[in-house]
């Protein structure tokens, strides 16, 4: 597999094979990030496209001070918040701690849910309504399996805030599914 | 520590719940869940659409430098022309005169300047290339 610097140093060359192979390694990691904050395909798609052109774009300025899939982690994030923020989504900031647990967990639980596949899509359904950041997070920690300091430099936040958000992001879904289980025992 | 932390770590660890603890129970479907890659569905062509915008987006702005170097040009000789019928200047090749002597040292000049151009050209391209 080429390095990071032989590829970068080939797509400035202007060689587009080499780009191309930039989009194959790191087109996963960037639909995941996009696709916590954009549901719908075609704006998915497009979105995913937008951030391989800024990409392209910026690439002379980037400076090997961090790994590359990090740095175009980090232009995928903040195209997604900014595209939130231009929507006017929800994104802000954290929702009021108190206000946002309390509704989040006491929001009825579908009393559809009878088998683990049914589990499985409810624990989906609920990531969904969390907050972007604790999404990321989530994704950025489990899914791509990156370490506190990687996810604090995309994220531009300390590692104490990344902690904070992992932890609050999974006991959110904990008392949920709690909820959940606890029904499931009574039956 | 509070009670939520070291269950968390102990789940994530990979510590196996069987009595009936319900958080414990709660967490371990939750880190289950959150291990799962999610569905991925961008087409087979994604970076083939990729690379056509950035050759559509080269070709345009190839041609935005082009119309604005003829912009320039056009505004330069307009300018030039201004300038020469407000000033009332005459243009002349007096001046060749005073230099003609020295035709041959300006020849070596020029042709001199040429050679270094294409020496460092060569040696910038070598260099690349190792």
């Amino acid at each position: 597999m080429i390095d990071d610097r032989a590829l970068v140093r080939r797509i400035l060359e202007g060689d587009m094979y080499a780009f191309s192979l930039l989009i194959n390694q790191n087109q996963k990691l960037v639909e995941h990030m996009i696709g916590r904050v954009v549901k719908g395909q075609e704006e998915k798609e497009e979105l995913c496209q937008d951030v391989f052109l800024k990409v392209h774009e910026k690439l002379g300025e980037f400076s090997f001070q961090s790994k590359l899939s990090t740095w175009i982690a980090t232009i995928a994030y903040r195209h997604a918040i900014n595209h939130l923020r231009k929507r006017k989504m929800l994104y802000s900031d954290i929702p009021n701690e108190e206000d946002f647990t309390s509704t989040f967990v006491e929001s009825e639980t579908p009393e559809s849910l009878t088998s683990e596949k049914d589990l499985d899509a409810f624990i989906f359904k609920l990531i969904d309504e969390l907050p972007a950041q604790y999404k990321t997070v989530l994704m950025l920690y489990h899914v791509e399996e990156m370490a506190y300091s990687e996810i604090s430099e995309i994220m531009s936040m300390p590692d104490g805030t990344v902690k904070n958000y992992l932890f609050r992001a999974r006991n959110l879904l904990k008392e949920k599914v709690k909820k959940y289980l606890g029904k499931e025992e009574l039956l | 520590m509070s009670n939520d932390e070291e269950l968390q770590k102990s789940v994530e660890s990979g510590n196996k719940f069987s009595g009936d603890d319900l958080d414990a129970k709660a967490y371990q479907e939750v880190f289950t869940h959150l291990r799962k890659k999610p569905d991925t569905n961008l087409p087979g062509d994604f970076a083939d659409k990729i690379i056509a915008r950035v050759i559509e987006q080269k070709r345009r702005s190839s041609s935005r430098d082009f119309y604005w170097l003829a912009c320039g040009v056009f505004l330069l000789i307009v300018a030039m022309i201004v300038a020469v019928v407000l000033s009332g200047f005459k243009p002349g090749l007096g001046f060749l005169k005073g230099i003609s002597p020295y035709a041959g040292v300006l020849v070596f000049g020029v042709a001199f300047i040429l050679f270094l151009n294409r020496l460092e050209k060569k040696l910038l391209s070598k260099a690349e290339s190792l």
